[in-house]
């Protein structure tokens, strides 16, 4: 027996993308379901490491410097009107930020403190931090749906989403908790799954539950995804103990202006590393590994402590210590107090953060060519194009949830309860739904781990033409697999049933990333093959667009639309301009530069213990 | 590496009740608590429930109790002839999954958000340190497995995890109701003389959050 409710907008999903859309679209007055895969508001957005864009900081910041940093920083590659329509909105993130509930780290005079300098791409700084990360976030946005009239269904999968021709009219789903199958019929829908790190499990920043399930859904109802080849893989983050590994532990900027990046033979694999951006580097250290340079662990050394004999780079330490608590507690935990100190250095290699490509959308996020539905958060593709600039993230669930959350209220206002056929939601899925207590010999968690492994290590920061051919022949295997799944029939909390769900998905999207990283025969941004190893504008200025057609892949190439910013554009950090700031306050006395940076940074201001 | 024997107290909601479930597996002299539940998930029995997500400390799905203490899996050594047992006092689903809602739902009926006529973001205030220390809460429920007078159907009396909202409310300076006056009718007084609730990331929670709304010590 299928239980059905009805509701004017369906959010799928429940970290910052969802909540703010859900809480804005009940706001203006919806009826609101909120569907959540794991615990709500617990997800990457908590996990994340709390930097919020904040533009116009600087007087010389405007949109159009936003965007070219943007579009640089993309490699190009990014949808120019999706850009333009996140920085015209980029003003309002941190304010709505604090007005859900959070605070922005203040500075000695009460103000919201932004980091002094321009970090991870930025040519201008942009950056506000919080006072424990993620962790307030997650805590602001559980907050703030608890002020609205929106319904909660927590720990509740979406198997599919619903349609009548090209409309988008709810989701089929199941209770977790329960065991109970739910069809949510609803005028509007938004996604907002997130991005796909656990597929690469344990090789990322990600939580449990992130495992792509919004780019099967989207694509099974018809949506287009682009350029899904481009993962960002942050570059710092913990090798070992096993229980730590793909643990985050900073980006770039974190190795301030005299780190180092050395491999095991002592020699720097990479110089000016606090100014490159994310993909460079990690492309740099998968270049190094690939040559056998790394150590015990897979890893490189990240040596910190050339900054310690400087004032600057103690400070910056004490910085790193109040901004970023939970990750420096990981690499004490990880590598001992000394470590965590900065005076001995840190084993890391990138680990999978953030995927860019996604759902294609229109500029205002509806999904292009389906009708009642949007894509917002990490779901969406086309806005970071091939390389994601720091902060920027975080901001985006504000800007683009509010902006849906809103519009899909409006729409809803203005339209009638959708017909649902019962029989036709019954017929496109029987087979998950039978999935509980079939009798096969495989667990659904062993071919996970097994895609996971290929995911890893042939389609992961570093690739050729062999390994993502090997892992397509791997993916292929373990899809035939899949029909000998052994499913418990437990009603309640069955975890069997919710990685079968989630392996099918899984295993979809692992092709279509595998054979978008394929097609792309260049290096650009977050995707680096060795075969290719130079980016080229001449004939890769394309799109890579995967749509299911006749019950198949079809992978095609679209050229990219340079509509305002042509390739001679100039953005991102300042690199001279940088080390002629640090040249200055490094022929400072001692004293004057530790009170410049400490009042820069933020530092001291409590004294100690109340 | 040594083999280990752990216990694993499962709720069975058919018997409603909980049942021991003994493993002897490989322990590595590092593994974790959460190493251990995936060990037995992948290798021996994958229909034991239990929730994680991030592995480093922030998500707070992961809490369990080990020994009888609140912990997060990610975050706890596990140690030969450890007791992995669901947290209590919150209704228990099946396995280690307790459910987490009643404790949700506080966050409406006990308004748990800062409540302000006009909140102006990004103004300028001064905010205490007590407030950023509380702001590391991860909300995994781990503090009221220990309460002893906390009980899930008893909305008049809050617990740690709401006592810490309250705090957090209270140090907030665009709050403006008054939090200790709310403590103090959820029965924060009966706070007063015990220590026996524990956060698993260390929050001191008797000092800073009970402390603060027991008015024992000033905002800063």
């Amino acid at each position: 027996m299928i239980k059905r409710v009805d509701c004017d907008v369906l959010c799928i999903g429940a970290g910052g993308a969802g909540i703010v859309a859900a809480v804005t679209a009940a706001q203006a007055g919806a009826q609101v379901i909120i569907v959540s895969k794991g615990p709500y508001g617990c997800g990457n957005t908590r996990v994340s490491g709390g930097l919020v864009l904040r533009p116009n900081i600087s007087p010389k910041d405007s949109v159009e410097a936003l965007m070219r940093d943007m579009i640089v920083g993309g490699e190009f590659l990014g949808d120019q009107s999706l850009v333009e329509s996140y920085c015209d909105r980029a003003h309002l993130a941190a304010e709505l930020m604090e007005k859900f509930g959070l605070l922005f780290s203040r500075n000695h005079a009460g103000k919201p403190a932004p980091l002094p300098i321009p970090i991870g791409g930025h040519s201008l700084p942009r950056t506000l931090t919080t006072y424990s990360e993620g962790i307030p976030l997650g805590t602001a946005l559980r907050a703030s749906l608890a002020h609205t009239s929106a319904k909660i269904l927590d720990e509740t999968l979406t198997i599919k989403l619903l349609k009548s021709g090209s409309a988008v009219t709810g989701a089929l789903c199941l209770r977790w908790l329960t065991g109970e199958i739910l069809v949510i019929v609803a005028k509007q829908t938004i996604l907002a799954t997130g991005g796909l790190g656990w597929i690469f499990y344990p090789h990322t920043s990600n939580v449990r539950g992130v495992s792509g399930d919004g780019y099967a859904l989207a694509l099974d109802a018809g949506a287009r995804l682009v350029d899904m080849e481009q993962q960002q893989f942050i570059p710092f983050a913990l090798t070992h103990p096993e229980s730590m590994i793909g643990i985050v532990c900073g980006e770039p900027a974190i190795a301030g202006p005299y780190g180092r990046l050395l491999d095991a033979h002592g020699g720097q694999a990479l110089t000016h590393i606090r100014t490159r951006t994310r993909a460079e580097v990690a492309a740099a250290m998968s270049l190094a590994k690939e040559k056998g340079a790394a150590g015990e662990y897979g890893g490189l050394l990240l040596d910190l402590s050339p900054n310690l004999r400087k004032v600057v780079g103690a400070k910056m330490l004490e910085f790193l210590k109040q901004t970023f608590p939970s990750m420096i507690d990981a690499v004490r935990r990880a590598y001992g107090e000394e470590a965590a100190n900065g005076r001995v250095p840190w084993d890391v290699f990138p680990t999978a953060h953030y995927q860019l490509g996604g759902v294609r959308v229109e500029a205002d996020c509806r999904i292009r060519g389906l009708e009642n539905v949007f894509a917002v958060g990490e779901v969406q593709g086309g806005l970071h194009g091939a390389d994601r600039i720091s902060s920027t993230s975080l901001a985006e669930l504000f800007i683009f949830g509010s902006l849906a959350g809103e519009a899909a209220a409006k729409a809803a206002a203005e339209m009638e309860t959708p017909a649902c056929d019962f029989t036709s939601v019954d017929d496109g899925c029987s087979h998950s739904l039978k999935l509980p207590g079939k009798q096969g010999l495989l667990a659904p968690i062993r071919l996970i781990r097994k895609l996971q492994k290929t995911m890893w290590e042939m389609v992961g920061p570093l690739r050729d033409g062999g390994r993502l051919n090997a892992a397509l022949s791997t993916i292929t295997e373990i899809s035939g697999q899949i029909s000998d799944l052994r499913v418990s029939n437990r009603k309640e909390c069955n975890p069997d049933l919710i990685e079968a769900l989630e392996l099918e998905k899984m295993v979809q999207v692992a092709e279509v990333v595998t054979r978008s990283a394929l097609a792309r025969e260049e290096s650009r941004g977050g995707h680096f093959r060795l075969d290719y190893p130079k980016r080229d504008d001449g004939n890769w200025l394309k799109n890579i667009v995967v749509r299911i057609d006749e019950g198949s892949l079809r992978i095609e190439t679209e050229d990219v639309t340079l509509s305002k910013f042509g390739l001679a554009t100039k953005g991102g950090p300042n690199r001279l301009r940088e080390h002629i700031q640090f040249a200055i306050l490094s022929i400072l006395p001692r004293s004057i530069q530790a009170r410049v940076l400490d009042s820069r940074l933020n530092l001291g201001q409590y004294g100690g213990d109340v | 590496m040594q083999t280990a024997t752990v216990l694993v107290a499962r709720y069975d909601p058919d018997q409603a009740k909980l049942v021991e479930n003994t493993y002897s597996l490989p322990l590595k002299e590092d593994a974790t608590v959460l190493q251990v539940l995936l060990h037995i998930y992948e290798n021996r029995d994958s229909t034991l429930a239990f929730r994680y997500g991030c592995r480093c400390a922030k998500c707070g799905e992961c809490a369990v109790e080990v020994n009888g203490r609140p912990s997060l899996a990610c975050l706890t050594k596990a140690t030969p002839g450890m007791r992995i047992s669901p947290l209590r006092n919150l209704p228990p689903v099946r396995d280690l999954i307790v459910d987490r809602s009643p404790l949700d739902k506080r966050l409406s009926t006990q308004r748990l958000y800062v409540s302000a006529a006009v909140c102006e973001a990004l103004g300028a205030m001064r905010i205490p340190e007590v407030y950023r220390r509380l702001a590391g809460c991860l909300e995994c429920y781990g503090c009221v497995s220990t309460c002893s007078q906390f009980d899930w159907k008893n909305e008049g009396f809050g617990g740690p995890y709401v006592f810490v909202k309250l705090a957090q409310l209270h140090l907030d300076p665009r709050d403006t109701e008054d939090r200790r006056a709310q403590a103090a009718s959820l029965g924060i007084r009966r706070c007063s003389s015990c220590r026996e609730c524990r956060c698993v990331k260390g929050i001191p929670i008797r000092r800073d959050a009970i402390g603060i709304l027991l008015g024992e010590r000033q905002r800063e």
